[in-house]
């Protein structure tokens, strides 16, 4: 089989625009000391740019990984991952004070309900 | 902390379908995969590419955090274990493992509902797990720690 698989569940997270505004979960994966560090987190989507809020367990500075995702069957599972640093941000949005920024470096989502040939148009 | 012998352990993760891993890569970066899961024995086993940072990252550091959220029924807790992972390349689980699996996640209506909805999808499922065929391995996580956490700052 050639290296370049024709199936992919690879979708954008502005395809998953309804979890970024409603997030059914949402979870910071950190590293102290050497060891993983995971907490749930209050996701929220503003301009463009992706703030989270835990009980305990963040600081800016921090590399992150943050998890948003959704279902329990198969066709349903789908999520976005971003993986970058924690900042404070620069004069918040309006009611974010307390939360941290995730600056992005990198980013996936996919949708295995929206599974397809490569070549074809996207998610339906 | 709980013990890890606490009934509630049991019983919250009872009403989860799917846990996330925390991960570190041998580079110290953090990373998050969900993945669906059984337990046995009292370890935890979860399938996932041999190529997916998850994997690669326990391959290089077995230290893992298993955070579970309940899908069903509402909760201000989330379970947070941390334990110890491996990850073995192309290991088939036993039977035992395998029926677990089938029957949480096939063998019931919510599982046999979402292949019904979804007909249209499964021939495209098919191939995109025989394009990964050998690909895969199986993670055994054995817990450490065990706590219940507040799901957000006002909980």
């Amino acid at each position: 089989m050639s290296g370049e698989k024709e199936i992919t569940r690879a979708v954008t997270p502005e395809d998953l625009g309804d979890m970024l505004l409603e997030p059914p979960r949402a979870a910071v994966a950190t590293v102290r000391e050497g060891r993983a560090e995971a907490v749930p987190v209050e996701f929220r989507y503003e301009s463009g740019r992706y703030f989270v809020r835990a009980a305990a367990g963040l600081e800016a500075g921090a590399r992150a990984a943050l998890l948003i995702d959704d279902g329990c069957y198969h066709a349903e599972l789908r999520g976005i991952s971003v993986r970058g640093h924690l900042a404070a941000p620069d004069g918040p949005p309006e009611g974010l004070e307390g939360f941290l920024e995730v600056v992005p470096e990198r980013m996936s989502a996919w949708h295995y309900g929206a599974m397809r040939k490569r070549d074809d148009a996207g998610p339906r | 902390m709980l013990d890890l012998a606490d009934p509630r352990i049991d019983r919250f993760i009872s009403r989860c379908m799917v846990v996330r891993v925390a991960t570190v890569s041998a580079s110290g970066l953090p990373h998050m995969t969900p993945l669906w899961f059984v337990r046995s024995g009292g370890d935890f086993y979860m399938n996932t590419r041999t190529a997916s940072p998850g994997a690669r990252d326990i391959a290089a550091n077995g230290d893992v955090v298993l955070l579970f959220e309940k899908e069903r029924g509402r909760s201000t807790r989330a379970l947070r274990i941390r334990g110890r992972a491996t990850f073995s390349p192309g290991e088939q689980f036993s039977p035992g493992i395998l029926a677990r699996f089938a029957l949480k996640y096939y063998l019931n209506p919510g599982g046999a509902g979402d292949v019904v909805r979804n007909l249209r999808t499964v021939p495209a499922r098919l191939l995109y797990y025989r394009e990964r065929a050998g690909e895969a391995g199986a993670i055994q996580v054995t817990p450490e720690t065990a706590e219940l956490i507040p799901l957000s700052a006002g909980d």
